[in-house]
């Protein structure tokens, strides 16, 4: 748990539900219509924007949900190509398209279903935490264009990241970590 | 086979749209990952593989490097009506914009903003089956969507002869230049206007129709100017109650939205009021959900428990409000001395005094004879039509539960400060400007006006630079744009023109230019315009980048340039956005400027229109401001802005703490002496008119109103795909028990339909929303509805007070409906 592993924690108190993360991501990605890196799940509800409790007493969560770059993905486990693959540098997971054969397997075996599978061009897609952007010093687009700074974007490994003390100060938790991939993305 | 693996299948035939439904159920993902390796994938096998071959990141990241060579960076300013106004950084490859991104704006990083809309809007503005391509001329019947292509050249002769044919037989004021927001950078927004000046055409005050000016005519009334705005940073900082009062900001404004959230993670409590629970009020401490319309009865409500519990801010409302400025008895005007002067009670004289006398500690309370006149202070009125609004009548007028008003009533007056911001949504019905008016005034008497960390403001401003001593440049040289020639815009109010067709009163509307403006989907009543106002024009010129409804009834089509393609520049000081094009113009579409500048020469208007819209853009920043030292357009351009270095970019600016008011008094005016006729001299709950009506209340007894929601900025969005994440039809909200009582459950199609007209639409059945309440989203096109539109159940109806003060705010939130299942 030593190396550096960037991950995201997503405040939900402050997350209005806009969907600007969604959409962004999908528009810089230049993903084909339909296909998103990420979705808006509103807890509890089949329909996004549904809310709790009756009227006037009501109250509303929403998670939004990406790839949550595993520190041991069941993608990477499972891609029959190699394509996917986790980096050793900042356990970032991505997928080569010049390598993936978008058999979809890699969507099957993921437990929060990140991957997507760009029909037309016959590959998975996913998030890679705008891995170009934050080479070039750069948050990843859904950080800094989110209207309520429901995120933060860092080392989950170095104890001294900002990222790593609001987790820990929040008391935030990985979705399903009974699943046991380890994911690097948190929600407080 | 289960359940599970059922969804799982679905999963596999659909990689994209299961998602949602996928993580629900924590349970079955093993069984997802069993099916794929039962299905042939079985990961051991391709161990191998992938050891014996790995990927690296050379590959992606040459992909990467040679996506980013590709790429160039160029700026534009968000100019349609949020009034956010972001910098949009656009992403341009092989000469298409590919992504859009937030800009960085000078002095402010924290400021850097792009919401959903403007980044997915690239898609709208590059899709050719959208875009108006080439000047159109009507074949067909108006509204019959038929249209032949011609040429520049005869779409402009024409529309010059015909226009000069209608100021032949009419006047030059027949002709009118209607432009409206949905571009309002500079030359796009203010071309048709200015033409309008060189012709001597009638323009139209813009806010009315639009269902703005309640707005600003409350708050004009109380501050003499129409925003009085605090720097939502102030909230952030200094507020420790933020009220947010039909703003929906979350979705409509989002550039602010960060700063509450900061705010409420400080400790400030967020209150939201609003009928509906929109996106704003998940991050609010406190949802009030008043009944459309009745907005001014609580804030009256609260006034009065203010009042009654002694906790109003006397000092204040002696000092910097007319609480103490005397008003006759007779007929309840300002009582006036030497040089009409207003006057307020000197009790240690015995007498009327000036109200600038020093040293006078002028009651509020009283009754007074002033040279044989009777006067009261005009507190004395507020406090006596507040008494109206008792506990229990403000519950009956809002539905909310007594206790809550009391309650909220006690918490703003203690929280000191608490800070107002309100939005348009506490508008729209009828004789609107009360509810500005009123919450405003409910700031005065708590004494948070003029203070930080307090206010009721309207939107956010951020404009704001400081004075240069002894500087007498103007910032701009705007003054050859401004020189109109021999003649002026003739500027009628848009609250007017369906009778300015219609019966030619006070005008008659013979020949229409629409620029900027969705008129027909965005206007009350749509058929009574399709109906009875169009027919009366004899032209309709529609200049768009794309098919509206509004175009279809045109006779020419124009094709103009968005906001990605043309020369233009939006003053927001301390910002100056810069704007040049970042791809060709989609077909042969042309800015409305150098539309204008065709017109002009065609009517011997060319030597007033002499520059090119790039021309006219450079000679604007004056190189003699202060504001433009160390200013070159060249280097600005390439960020695509420009901030002026005499810019307050650190301080959290408010309204008025200086207390300099802009009304005549020059103090906070809850009094006001044009409305006296209406007996609406002081603030007042005028009620919504629909609602008003027992015989249409027993036909069609839900209220429904229209919202701006996160998908669209008026009509500008809907066409965007990638947005189709959100939502990609209108949809009805409406209560649990007013869908039961129909037999309508979540997800039915269902008629929602009035005297007016009707629409079919999708029903989503929500809590959050007030009982006897329905509710759309704003802006949707007829397209997207099943059948109908939402403008056709609206109307417009004149407010003879508002009117009288300046013109009726459209009340598209003033609508009682009955819904069915379709």
């Amino acid at each position: 748990m030593s190396e550096k592993q960037y991950g995201m924690l997503v405040r939900t108190g402050r997350c209005v539900g806009c969907q600007t993360c969604v959409v962004g991501c999908h528009v810089l990605n230049e993903c084909p219509e339909g296909v998103y890196l990420g979705h808006l799940e509103t807890v509890g509800h089949e329909d996004n924007y549904l809310v709790d409790g009756t009227f006037p007493n009501v109250r509303v969560t929403f998670r939004p949900h990406l790839c949550n770059h595993c520190a041991k993905p069941a993608c990477v486990e499972n891609c029959p190509t190699g394509a996917m693959r986790k980096r050793e540098e900042d356990g970032v997971v991505e997928t080569d398209p010049e390598v993936c054969i978008g058999c979809g397997t890699c969507v099957k075996a993921c437990p929060y279903g990140a991957p997507a599978l760009d029909e037309e061009r016959k590959v998975a897609v996913k998030c890679n935490l705008c891995r170009p952007r934050v080479e070039r010093g750069e948050e990843p687009l859904c950080v800094c264009s989110c209207p309520g700074e429901a995120r933060l974007f860092g080392d989950v490994n170095d104890p001294s990241s900002d990222i790593a003390k609001a987790i820990a100060e929040t008391k935030a938790e990985p979705l399903l970590p009974e699943e046991g991939t380890e994911p690097s993305v948190y929600y407080c | 086979m289960d359940d599970r693996v059922k969804h799982a299948e679905e999963f596999v035939k659909d990689g994209k749209l299961t998602r949602r439904t996928f993580i629900k159920g924590v349970g079955w993902i093993t069984v997802a990952s069993a099916l794929g390796a039962a299905a042939g994938c079985a990961p051991q096998q391709h161990e191998e593989e992938q050891q014996a071959e790995p990927a690296s990141s050379s590959g992606i990241d040459a992909a990467a490097q040679a996506k980013a060579d590709a790429t160039t960076y160029s700026y534009a300013c968000c100019s349609y009506n949020c009034t956010s106004r972001c910098l949009l950084k656009g992403h341009v490859r092989d000469g298409r914009l590919v992504a859009v991104e937030p800009g960085e704006m000078p002095g402010r990083p924290d400021y850097a903003n792009a919401c959903l809309r403007a980044m997915s809007y690239i898609e709208r503005v590059q899709n050719e089956d959208l875009r108006v391509m080439y000047p159109m001329k009507r074949t067909g019947e108006r509204g019959s969507g038929e249209f032949e292509r011609i040429s520049w050249e005869q779409a402009m002769d024409e529309i010059a002869a015909r226009m000069e044919e209608s100021k032949e037989k009419y006047g030059p004021e027949s002709c009118s230049f209607y432009t409206f927001t949905g571009n309002q950078s500079k030359l796009s927004m203010q071309s048709p206007t200015r033409f309008a000046g060189c012709y001597g055409a009638t323009t139209w005050d813009i806010e009315g129709i639009m269902g703005d000016h309640g707005a600003s005519m409350g708050m004009k009334m109380c501050y003499g100017v129409i925003r009085a705005s605090h720097d939502t940073r102030d909230y952030e900082q200094n507020s420790n109650m933020i009220v947010l009062w039909g703003r929906n900001l979350a979705d409509t404004h989002t550039s602010e939205l960060r700063y509450i959230v900061r705010a409420r993670e400080r400790g400030a409590k967020v209150v939201y009021i609003d009928p509906r629970f929109s996106s704003t009020a998940t991050i609010a401490d406190q949802w009030i959900p008043v009944k459309p319309g009745s907005d001014s009865a609580l804030a009256l409500g609260m006034i009065n428990w203010i009042i009654q519990n002694d906790r109003h801010d006397k000092d204040y409302l002696s000092k910097h409000s007319c609480g103490s400025l005397l008003v006759r008895d007779d007929d309840g005007t300002y009582l006036r001395g030497p040089d009409d002067a207003y006057m307020v009670w000197d009790p240690a004289q015995n007498t009327a005094v000036p109200a600038t006398t020093e040293d006078v500690d002028a009651p509020i309370e009283g009754a007074f004879e002033a040279g044989g006149v009777a006067v009261k202070p005009a507190f004395v009125h507020l406090k006596e039509r507040a008494a109206e609004y008792t506990l229990e009548r403000v519950s009956e007028l809002t539905g909310l539960d007594p206790q809550i008003v009391e309650t909220f009533a006690r918490e703003y007056s203690e929280a000191k400060p608490a800070g107002i911001r309100m939005g348009q949504g506490m508008q729209r019905t009828f004789n609107t400007y009360q509810s500005f008016r009123t919450v405003a005034t409910l700031a005065a008497v708590a004494g948070y006006v003029g203070v930080r960390g307090g206010g009721a403001s309207h939107m956010g401003g951020t404009k704001a630079n400081k004075p240069v001593p002894g500087e007498t440049a103007p910032e701009f040289n705007f003054e050859e744009w401004a020189d109109t020639g021999e003649n002026k815009a003739n500027m009628v109010k848009s609250s007017l023109i369906y009778q300015c067709a219609v019966d030619h009163d006070p005008v008659r509307t013979d020949f229409i230019w629409f620029s900027c403006s969705n008129f027909l989907n965005q206007s009350p009543d749509a058929h009574r315009i399709i109906d009875e106002v169009f027919p009366q024009m004899s032209t309709i010129v529609v200049a768009d980048p794309w098919w509206t409804w509004t175009a279809k009834y045109a006779d020419y089509v124009l094709p103009a340039t968005s906001l990605w393609e043309y020369w233009d520049i939006y003053d927001r000081s301390p910002w100056v956005f810069l704007v040049k094009p970042a791809i060709e113009p989609l077909g042969e579409s042309k800015s409305d400027c150098e539309m204008m500048t065709m017109l002009a020469e065609r009517v011997g208007l060319g030597h007033l229109w002499s520059k090119t819209p790039e021309e006219w853009v450079r000679s604007w920043p004056n190189p003699e401001s202060s504001s433009f030292k160390g200013f070159d357009f060249d280097e600005a351009l390439k960020e695509g802005m420009w901030g002026m270095p005499t810019g307050i970019y650190d301080e959290a600016l408010i309204a008025f703490g200086d207390h300099a008011y802009k009304t005549a008094s020059g103090r906070f005016e809850f009094y006001t002496e044009e409305m006296v006729d209406f007996d609406e001299q002081v603030p007042k709950h005028t009620p919504p008119i629909e609602a008003s009506d027992p015989d249409l209340v027993a036909r069609y007894p839900l209220m429904h109103i229209t919202y701006h929601d996160r998908m669209n900025v008026h009509s500008q969005h809907c066409d965007c795909p990638a947005l189709h994440a959100v939502q990609t039809e209108p949809l009805l909200h409406l209560h649990p028990t007013d869908a039961q009582a129909r037999g309508i459950a979540h997800g039915d199609v269902v008629r929602i339909f009035n005297d007016r007209g009707e629409a079919k639409i999708r029903a989503f059945v929500t809590e959050g929303i007030v009982p006897g309440v329905t509710a759309t989203q704003a802006g949707w096109t007829p397209e997207r509805f099943i059948e109908g539109s939402a403008q056709y159940l609206s109307h417009l109806k004149l407010s003879p007070a508002e009117e009288r003060y300046s013109q009726t705010s459209s009340a598209f939130n003033d609508i009682m409906v009955e819904v069915e299942k379709a």
